[in-house]
């Protein structure tokens, strides 16, 4: 599975001083274009079997994720595993789940972008569009997870001539807003950023029907400097805008929980923890889906084993942080000398859904931990199967803080057990329909790399050298 | 007039174009008819009335071929008293099992949608039990019978009449009679005895024979025994301060059980006076036993050896001994091992305070014990003074008929013989409950005529040649005699909706040209007229009891040997307190009542002590096979804490083929398993074997507890003091007013938000932990108020029952096999700061100014968030459509069940108990109307009027002079989860157990004090 390139970097190692280049293999602009570009207009010129089978499988679970929400529709809620006191059950791990996945697109767009971290742009484009897909799957479950889903309009600020409007003291109202607005300024981010890019692709484009398209979404962009001007100021703006968005989405999602008084919910810990956590899932997945595509499509000398090890990094301390705050966790329910909050911790730990718990932990705790050792950094399917882990991991933990909270609160006598359904898994199974119909069609048709950014670091990378080899 | 060419038709008759609907048509259409119409309008009687308002609301539905066209017709001229949507009220009785109550129908627009007990029957004193309570929806049931039967056909009743007057006319009356036999239910009503009577008088070779499954045959013949006659025993509970109960169930299967209940929660007061003692030795939970201060779980067919260690020690210990008494403590065997030291020890503190309570104590056996354990029990109350204060005595009515199961032998070996032509089966199931042995279906195919007049075409109707529909006892003029006596009028609260006959009219059709009308009748029984007969009426009682008082003496006590029940395993039979002997089996509301101890729904087990359960490897939900004389059953095991060991407890009642769609039909499984075929005849104990089955079923239990894990378990035990606050009497300070209230230390409660003030009312609840006897009538009260819907066996499962009133039982204590037991009624506490309305996105809940938390129906969207935040889970949602049965036309008659001032709330949408807010709007309106408040009990909620306890009190806080307020105020008063700041509008009183000082202490006392619930 490693590239030349990557042995490349592995093998300079050696010598702590020495920074591999974020592109190698002697890239020029042009050779990027062909890199990046060449992954549409590939499917142009020979249209890939592999793309098709996987596009296929990809939405035809979708269809199954429609045909189980038409049903949801008609039947009721009563599909899913929810019960008494289980209220919610496998649509808001879900939920919770996917809006974490969507944390690390805006994370490296815009606070790695003001932080200047080069090594972003080799993957900041996927991010974004990993966000974005992400986002929609998240947003797909609050919708249908309510009872009537036909009124769920409701629970916007809409005008009425009943005067009638949401409760704004109910932290559900304030996840509508967090996350719509999320999702608002991470699209605008991310098509924003494809602009210059469009229009690289409007310019290569052989057919009508691809040059108009790509040329109305580029929006008339030549690449003049004032164009070039206006962009890095709204680029900067949008980063601005969109940084305080990464910290505060996961921590509204986490009031949903801590605002309520279920002893396991209700704790100061987790808007920083599910933060934490949103951004190691959310790179966790990020390197699932980069390791296989780099690979399949050659980009090894733009995202280079140099990014894949950053990422390993950050997978590494967020996830210490998340460990951090399982323990915490227990300190503090300890500490407290609530008996019901220290039986709801004992009890994921220890209860009938202790099962759950350990799978999380040995995921987002243990397999972390892993990271610490170059070699495992470095190998490449290592890595990959890790990000697996962690992903279940954090789906998992979700379903730790959900069901198990829910199924034992304050009185014995309503305690319940929560089973899913077959419905709970097909949803599930649909949302990664949903999330991969879009992601191949991201893949297809758009620039997977944000070339103009690239470019930019390029240009940096060999002005850098050759002030160097002039010294020397 | 022409066939209607439209293919949408209204009703059946119309379809046919029937000779009598082509005639109504012409009436309605008034035409040369115009004034014969006009005298019957102006003729209709209540009856008629009701007859044609029932039947048109209940045919509105048969029209299911497109949207209903409903055409709404105002009356004319308005009935006398009539408000259209507003409630009336009617008293009538109910006939269960042989003995009366008095109930109270709440009537809106001629369907009765409620029943309530009444007041004014001693009987019942305003409360009701669950099978009351259900008996509205089985009225309304869609699977009642509607029309006769005969070969497998319907047919209409003129027919069953024409065939049966020849019948009667052809064989029955030349030969006076003989050939003809009755095979009736046991019935109290003076009206039926009398026809019998006349009936026997016309006909008197034929003979009338009366069965009930569940009997108290071994009371009578234990009074037999120790008296010489019958006479009825009658328990002044409420005078008596030591109450030792021997496998008695007087709490949950006695006909007067609601006084019972009445009379011993108001010696359960602590603060007013001395508080009584219970004990209880006993096989399986009953009422009795979760009451107890003191508990013994025995098998039944030790308790004999019980009452003889009782006996022995009141004569070592305190001199008074019968004089038949030679045994000594030491020489009474052995009963269990398990028990035998605790038996001892408790025999001793029961003779000792027996002894010290000479008058004032009181010994019951059960109807399960044998007739020479009654005797005794008679005898040591009368060696303790007891007879005549605390336990009264009556003439026994309709004494001298044999025991049920000999009398129906007789019948079925006369029938062998050839010597019945002519069976009438008057009510009930014989096929489905006779003994084993007494093969009663293969009887009725040897019997050339055989007639089953009841409510359901059952098992029963599946073997008789005919079935005639009855009337249900709200559809008929009935009377009845309540346990004591009492002479209860019951008038019909609605015409019959599929027409039928009541008992009345039947026996009349076998005298000759005699069509009285059964009011008449009645009335005619009740020896009153005039005034007096409608005061009768509207009271529901005549005034008058018609047991006279008696004052047996006592023959010389006989040898007392009592046996042991000995090695290997017992089978103990008993009704089931939902569906009693499986008459309620097809009904919805109580096949999915959690059983009061099990808390399970929608199927019979076998109750397994735990150390049984052990030795046989089973746990709850394995298949189990109980054999008893060679016949078995597959039936599956619960493992309950608390059952005695090596004892299997098993309830009637399940198992039902021919019950309807609930219960079980041709189409539809069984509920539950068939116990019948093990019980042989009149025995409710025997000898059995019980062996693990293969493999395991699934169980609706609403709560676990042997199946928790241990974590789980002692999570329960921690916080158990903290949640059901008890103590013991001795410790017990009524003058310490906060003293439970803050048992739960917790720093100041602060609010996020300004809190509200409430001016005008503010109502409240109280819930009294002491006399809360987790009997089940509130959940069921509270279903038929609030149109709760059943989700069925599945969703249970699921864990989506929607009772708006969960009884959460707990169990506590170290011993699994002898567990202390307490219930816990939760409802909706309505916080002030309720954390539910907090968190609704789209308020849908809401606080009124009187401090109810509302719930709007048709403002949720159903995110189920304030479900979440409820910290005493007393939400309910709707997953599903849970009123989706009521789409089949089919079922349209069980709508009329409904109560119209409660909406029906639809999927996707969250449901709680509001406090019965529609009663309180009635009554705000009255009170507006006449410019006063609201008076103290004058609104209350359906829990609080059915409590047979009076442990649960619904009122005013805001009036300081309310019951309410002032329970509030009870030394006892404590807030549930108080120290969440939820501010609760409900507060329980705490459990205060009484229990003799020489016995072990409470055994979950240690736990309170070192709880602390929220620092």
């Amino acid at each position: 599975m490693s590239s030349p390139y990557d042995i490349q970097v592995i093998q300079a190692e050696e010598d702590p001083t020495f920074r591999p280049d974020l592109v190698m293999g002697g890239a020029t602009f042009a050779s990027i274009d062909d890199a990046v570009a060449g992954v549409a207009e590939g499917f142009l010129k020979k249209p890939s079997l592999a793309w098709y089978a996987m596009f296929g499988l990809a939405i035809s679970i979708l269809g199954m994720l429609g045909a189980v929400v038409a049903y949801l529709l008609f039947t009721g809620v009563g599909i899913w595993g929810n019960q008494s006191p289980v209220f919610w059950g496998w649509p808001i791990v879900n939920f919770v789940f996917w809006v974490g996945i969507a944390h690390a697109g805006t994370l490296i767009s815009a606070i790695l972008f003001l932080l200047k971290q080069d090594w972003r742009t080799g993957i900041n484009r996927f991010a974004e569009a990993m966000t974005i897909f992400a986002v929609c799957c998240a947003g797909l479950f609050p919708a249908i997870h309510v009872g009537r889903v036909w009124l769920v309009y409701w629970l916007f600020p809409i005008p009425n001539q009943m005067t009638l409007w949401p409760q704004f003291r109910s932290p559900l109202l304030w996840d509508v807003f967090a996350v719509s607005t999320y999702a608002t300024v991470s699209l605008l981010f991310w098509y924003m950023g494809l602009i210059p890019d469009l229009a690289t692709f409007r310019d290569r484009s052989r057919t009508k029907l691809r040059k108009f398209l790509y040329g109305a979404f580029a929006m008339g962009w030549t690449g003049s400097s004032r164009h070039w001007h206006r962009y890095e100021k709204a680029y900067l703006i949008l980063a601005g805008l969109a940084t305080p968005l990464v910290l505060s989405v996961h921590t509204v999602v986490s009031f949903d929980f801590a605002v309520s008084q279920l002893p396991g919910w209700h704790t100061t810990i987790f808007p920083p923890y599910f933060v934490a956590g949103a951004i190691f899932s959310g790179f966790a997945m990020v390197l699932t889906l980069m390791i296989p595509v780099r690979s399949i499509f050659n980009l090894q000398h733009i995202v280079t084993m140099r990014h894949l090890e950053v990422m390993c990094k950050i997978i590494l301390a967020t996830g210490s942080m998340v460990g951090y705050a399982y323990a915490l966790e227990f300190f503090i329910a300890w500490y407290s000398g609530n008996p019901y909050e220290r039986f709801a911790f004992t009890n994921r730990a220890f209860g009938p859904y202790a099962w759950a718990y350990w799978i999380m932990v040995s995921c987002n705790v243990i397999s972390p931990q892993l990271f610490w050792f170059k070699k495992i950094r470095q190998n490449i399917a290592l890595i990959w199967i890790i990000t697996i882990f962690v992903n279940i991991g954090m789906w998992f933990e979700r379903f730790v803080i959900t069901i198990t909270s829910l199924s034992r609160d304050f009185l014995p006598g309503s305690w319940g057990y929560f089973s899913p359904t077959l419905f709970d898994g097909l949803t599930l199974l649909g949302s990664f329909g949903l999330f991969f119909t879009l992601f191949l069609l991201f893949v297809r048709f758009l620039p997977i790399i944000a070339i103009s950014e690239v470019k930019s670091i390029l240009h940096k990378q060999n002005h850098t050298k050759a002030n160097h080899g002039g010294h020397h | 007039m022409q066939k209607s060419p439209n293919k949408h038709w209204r009703t059946l008759d119309e379809l046919n174009g029937s000779s009598e609907f082509q005639e109504q048509l012409s009436k309605e259409f008034l035409g040369e008819n115009f004034d014969a119409s006009i005298d019957e309008l102006d003729g209709v009687s209540r009856r008629r009335f009701l007859q044609v308002m029932g039947a048109s609301v209940a045919l509105a539905g048969a029209a299911s071929c497109r949207w209903e066209a409903e055409n709404i017709v105002p009356l004319a001229s308005r009935p006398a008293n009539r408000i259209p949507g507003k409630a009336q009220h009617y008293s009538s009785a109910l006939d269960f099992a042989g003995y009366g109550h008095g109930v109270v129908l709440t009537s809106y627009d001629g369907r009765p949608i409620k029943v309530e007990g009444n007041e004014l029957d001693p009987n019942s004193m305003g409360a009701t039990n669950v099978f009351a309570q259900a008996a509205i929806l089985e009225m309304y049931d869609p699977d009642r019978s509607r029309t006769p039967i005969h070969a497998g056909k319907e047919v209409s009743f003129d027919d069953f009449r024409t065939a049966f007057g020849g019948l009667l006319d052809s064989t029955v009356r030349p030969a006076a009679g003989r050939g003809l036999a009755i095979l009736s239910e046991a019935t109290s009503s003076p009206t039926v005895a009398m026809l019998r009577e006349r009936v026997l008088a016309e006909l008197p070779e034929a003979r009338f024979v009366e069965f009930e499954a569940v009997s108290r045959d071994n009371e009578i013949e234990g009074a037999r025994l120790a008296f010489g006659d019958a006479h009825r025993a009658h328990y002044k509970i409420g005078a008596a301060k030591v109450i030792v109960s021997l496998d008695a169930d007087l709490f949950s299967n006695h006909p007067a059980q609601l006084r019972h209940n009445r009379e011993w929660a108001a010696g359960r007061r602590p603060v007013q006076g001395e508080m009584s003692r219970m004990y209880v030795a006993e096989s399986r939970h009953t009422i009795d036993g979760g009451m107890a201060d003191h508990r013994i779980p025995m098998r039944s067919g030790d308790v004999g050896a019980f009452l003889a260690l009782i006996e022995a020690s009141l004569a070592k210990d305190h001199n008074m001994a019968l004089a038949s008494n030679g045994v000594t403590m030491d020489a009474v065997p052995a009963a269990h091992a398990a028990t035998d030291g605790k038996a001892r020890s408790m025999a001793k503190a029961i003779a000792a305070d027996l002894a010290s309570h000479t008058g004032r104590g009181l010994l019951v056996a059960g109807p399960n014990q044998p007739a020479e354990v009654h005797e005794r029990v008679h005898q040591i109350n009368g060696l303790l003074g007891n007879l005549g204060r605390t336990v009264i005595f009556t003439n026994e009515p309709n004494a001298a008929r044999p025991r049920h199961e000999a009398g129906l032998k007789a019948l079925v070996q006369a029938i062998n013989e050839g010597r019945i032509t002519t069976l009438v089966v008057m009510g009930g199931n014989p096929v489905y409950t006779a003994p084993a042995g007494v093969d009663l279906a293969a009887a009725l195919a040897k019997v050339e005529h055989t007639v089953h007049f009841s409510e359901y075409a059952d098992e029963t109707a599946a073997h008789c040649g005919w079935h005639v529909p009855r009337a249900h006892a709200f559809e008929a003029w009935t009377d009845a005699l309540g346990w004591d006596g009492t002479h209860l009028i019951g008038q019909p609260g609605i015409a019959p909706i599929w027409g039928a006959l009541s008992t009345i009219e039947f026996l009349q059709l076998m005298l000759p040209a005699n069509e009285a009308k059964p009011m008449d009748l009645v009335a005619k029984v009740s020896g009153v007229t005039g005034k007096t007969w409608q005061k009768a009426v509207h009271d529901g009682m005549t005034g008058t009891k018609q047991l006279t008082a008696t004052t047996p003496r006592l023959n010389a006590p006989k040898a007392f040997n009592p046996s042991v029940a000995g090695e290997g395993m017992e089978v103990t039979f008993a009704p089931d307190t939902k569906v009693w002997d499986g008459r309620f089996a097809n009904s919805a509301w109580l096949q999915e009542l959690p059983e009061f101890m099990s808390k399970l729904t929608w199927d019979n087990v076998a109750m397994l002590a735990p150390a049984t359960a052990d030795k046989l490897g089973a746990t709850t939900g394995d298949w189990i096979k109980v054999t008893v004389d060679g016949e078995s059953v597959d039936i599956p095991a619960y493992v309950m804490p608390g059952q005695a060991q090596d004892s299997v407890a098993l309830a009637f009642g399940y198992g039902r083929t021919q019950a309807g769609v609930v219960g079980g039909n041709a189409e539809v499984d069984s509920v539950g398993v068939n116990v019948y075929p093990l019980r042989k005849a009149g025995v409710h104990q025997s000898k059995g074997e019980v062996q693990k089955g293969q493999g395991s079923f699934p169980l609706a239990i609403t709560q676990t507890h042997h199946l928790m894990d241990a974590r789980g378990m002692s999570g329960v035990k921690e916080r158990l003091g903290s949640l059901i606050r008890e103590e013991g009497l001795e410790d017990f300070d009524p003058a310490d007013k906060h003293h439970f209230r803050h048992q739960v230390h917790h720093p100041e409660l602060l609010s996020l938000w300004e809190e509200r003030s409430h001016d005008g009312y503010a109502w409240g609840m109280s819930i009294d932990l002491n006399v809360c006897m987790g009997c089940n009538a509130c959940v069921i009260a509270c279903q038929s108020e609030n149109n709760i819907p059943v989700v069925g066996k599945e969703q249970v499962i699921n864990g989506r029952e929607m009772h708006w009133m969960r009884l959460d039982r707990y169990f506590a204590g170290d011993d699994a096999n002898d567990p202390q037991i307490a219930t816990q009624p939760v409802n909706c506490q309505q916080c002030e700061n309720a954390p539910c309305e907090q968190v609704c996105p789209v308020a849908a809940t809401m606080h009124t100014d009187e401090g109810l938390n509302d719930m709007v129906y048709n403002r949720c969207v159903g995110t189920r968030y304030c479900a979440n935040n409820c910290p005493y889970k007393v939400r309910h949602f709707n997953y599903l459509n849970f009123h989706k049965e009521f789409k089949d036309p089919n079922n349209e008659v069980a709508k009329l069940a409904l109560n119209p001032e409660v909406t029906v709330r639809s999927r996707g949408v969250m449901e709680k108990c509001t406090y019965c807010v529609q009663r309180i709007s009635e009554k705000r309106i009255t009170a507006k109307n006449e410019g006063r408040k609201i008076r103290d009990g004058e609104v209350t909620t359906a829990c609080a009027q059915v409590c047979p306890t009076n442990a649960i009190v619904f009122g005013d806080k805001a009036d300081p002079e309310s019951r309410v307020s002032k329970l509030h105020e009870d030394a006892r008063a404590y807030e549930l989860l108080a120290e969440l700041n939820t501010k609760p509008r409900n507060n329980f009183l705490a459990k205060i157990r009484n229990p003799h000082p020489d016995l072990a202490p409470v055994a979950s006392a240690d736990d309170h004090n070192s709880s602390n619930g929220g620092h």
